[in-house]
């Protein structure tokens, strides 16, 4: 019973985690990136690298907001004022328009500079981090609910394979720090084992708040029980500052405003304010809709509160006081998303991050090596071990390679083409795309090791490319204490320097192969065919 | 600074996890520890890891627990790469580390 269990363990653990592993890499990839959203939007707009620190209370900036707005955008449906936090500098002020029956509103963007409540000028059309966040559970070129479909079968293989990946790695705990490089196969063993268990809780938290971000998704039953409109009561209950407020035809020329801040500023006076919502603002149906900072309070959705701008007063509000069960759903989605977390946390999150992408990779590198031993030299693989040999290099190689050719598109496209961030994305995936048919043709350890040369020349020389195409480089990152800019630079070199090592490991193996050591390897059997 | 302290115990506790096992103990010292020595080296990464807990925990319950996970996180990468690669380095840390965690604690009793 005891062997037959864990032989089934082992085959569960092999297959489940062999299917969708290219996904789930790409998903923990984009994930751990996008632990770093808005610092990778702010590298993706050097219009606002020179922006100080706001020296401002946030009362003045919404009110500077509103008066942005009240001339720019009187007749708007919908103005939306982020305030600037640590990683995000700049005040934005955005609007909606409404386009006419049956067309979908349009959002116009502005940034303000907090300092001098002036519009920043230069900006270009960029996704910035958002893309990565986007495609770590919505993917691309895909219908979205298809996509989230998608990811959360994926993460569902994923506890899969962790859970019998505890069972049948038995030795996990006992060998924490065992890692041998020069060993083979066993090598990647080890890899899998150490990257695996160093950050266990994080991979088993991750991917069961994963998993529950989009429970109601998964398990719409319990809402469609309780509530009579189902899924979408449930929703007006849960989230009552998603309901759509309609206009209303009588014209008000002077909303509210000072008495609905007066009333806020007096009751909650602590209460840091992350965005301020104004809906119809030029017509009685005027409603402020003021979302609070969370800080590093593990909650995941934002206290809220909605003035009527009509009268002044109070409407509603929600989550001043979760429930014990908002607080347990809230906290694994912020766990998860990691918003909580200063820089400190954030740095260990990507580190966790990164481990769980390195397990993944050695997991799928180390099915293929197996088969790829069996064979005689003789021998080629069927085209089920081409087509995961293939996968692998693409993904595993082509995914860093066309992150940078994503940063590399934003500092080189010209400002002013037309539809710019989705060219940047563009680039992305035909970097990627040439990757992939690349690896189609060659498989081999020779390119693995010119791909990993490739990727350590594209991303050591992305700082210079950011230095000669912005106004600011290391150095003055450094001098002007701008940590946030200075770590990007320090990113790409530690990738490229990553990059550079596995080259040479590569070219090492791929030149002093010992055939006696050892029966077969794969860049042995390759070298020779 | 507090959190810089836990991590710095974390470090120091998985530090003695690796030193109680005899072939990561051999490959830095170059001797063979003693049975006893090595239950003593592994006691004494559990108190630390657990003061680390506490000293985390101190600060903010859940936040402090997400902190130290990604510091165990941290310790485990950094001991399995220093005995991979320069193990030799980590015989310093018998001195360097309590050194530095008496340091920062200080400072950050005073701070």
């Amino acid at each position: 019973m005891k062997e037959s269990f864990f032989r089934s363990m082992t085959w569960l653990h092999t297959w489940v985690g062999l299917l969708l592993c290219w996904l789930l890499f790409l998903i923990f990839f984009a994930g751990t990136i996008s632990f770093f959203r808005h610092e990778i939007s702010l590298w993706n707009q050097p219009a606002v690298h020179s922006i100080e620190n706001n020296k401002y209370q946030q009362q003045t900036l919404i009110e500077s907001g509103l008066g942005y707005l009240r001339e720019a955008a009187p007749d708007a449906n919908r103005w939306w004022i982020g305030l600037p936090s640590d990683r995000q500098p700049e005040l934005q002020v955005s609007h909606r328009h409404s386009q006419g029956e049956g067309k979908r509103d349009k959002w116009i963007d502005e940034r303000l500079d907090p300092n001098t409540l002036t519009q920043i000028d230069g900006l270009i059309d960029t996704k910035g981090g958002n893309f990565f966040y986007r495609l770590h559970f919505d993917l691309h070129y895909m219908d979205r609910k298809l996509a989230r479909w998608l990811v959360c079968f994926a993460s569902l293989f994923m506890l899969i394979a962790l859970i019998s990946g505890i069972v049948i790695h038995k030795r996990i705990f006992k060998d924490l720090f065992q890692f041998r490089p020069q060993k083979g196969v066993r090598a990647w063993l080890d890899a899998h084992n150490l990257s695996s268990v160093l950050a266990l809780p994080f991979h088993l938290m991750i991917t069961y708040t994963g998993l529950v971000t989009l429970i109601f998704m998964l398990f719409p039953n319990p809402a469609e029980t309780l509530y009579d409109e189902g899924l979408k009561g449930f929703r007006a209950d849960f989230y009552p500052e998603r309901q759509r407020i309609e206009a209303s035809p009588d014209r008000l020329s002077e909303p509210a405003f000072d008495k609905a801040f007066a009333h806020f500023n007096q009751n909650w006076p602590e209460q840091k304010i992350k965005r301020v919502i104004v809906d119809h603002p030029d017509n009685a149906a005027v409603s402020i809709k003021i979302y609070g900072d969370n800080g590093t309070l593990i909650r995941d959705e934002y206290p809220f509160w909605q003035y009527s701008g009509a009268t002044g007063d109070l409407v509603k509000t929600a989550r001043i006081d979760p429930s014990n069960a908002e607080m347990l759903y809230g906290g694994m989605i912020a766990v998860h998303s990691g918003r909580l977390a200063h820089s400190g946390l954030r740095w260990l999150y990507f580190i966790c991050g990164i481990a769980g992408c390195i397990m993944i990779a050695s997991g799928c590198i180390m099915w293929a090596k197996r088969i790829r031993e069996r064979l005689k030299p003789t021998q080629s693989g069927s085209i089920g071990l081409k087509l995961v040999e293939t996968l692998n290099i693409a993904t595993i190689m082509g995914l860093p390679l066309a992150t940078a050719g994503f940063f590399y598109a934003n500092r080189l496209l010209p400002p002013e083409i037309t539809a710019r961030a989705d060219k940047e994305v563009l680039a992305f995936f035909v970097t990627w795309l040439i990757t992939a048919l690349a690896s189609i043709a060659f498989r081999n350890t020779r390119a693995w090791q010119i791909f990993a040369y490739t990727n350590a020349l594209v991303w050591i020389l992305l700082p210079v490319c950011n230095a000669l195409t912005t106004s600011g480089n290391l150095v003055t990152y450094i001098q002007e204490g701008k940590w946030i800019l200075a770590s990007f630079d320090f990113a790409f070199l530690a990738t490229a320097l990553v990059f550079y090592f596995q080259g040479n490991k590569l070219a090492s193996k791929a030149t002093h192969q010992a055939p006696t050591k050892r029966p077969r390897t794969r860049a042995a059997t390759e070298q020779e065919a | 600074m507090i959190y810089s302290l836990a991590t710095l115990l974390c470090l120091s506790a998985f530090y003695a996890f690796a030193m109680a096992k005899t072939s990561h103990y051999k490959s830095v010292f170059g001797t063979r520890p003693s049975q006893k020595k090595s239950l003593y080296i592994n006691n004494l990464g559990w108190i630390i890891i657990l003061l680390s807990f506490v000293v985390n925990l101190s600060q903010a319950i859940g936040y402090g627990s997400l902190m130290f996970c990604g510091q165990m996180a941290l310790s485990v990468t950094l001991i399995a790469l220093c005995l991979t690669y320069q193990p030799t380095l980590l015989r310093s840390a018998l001195y360097l580390l309590p050194m530095w965690a008496i340091v920062l604690a200080a400072l950050s009793l005073i701070l």
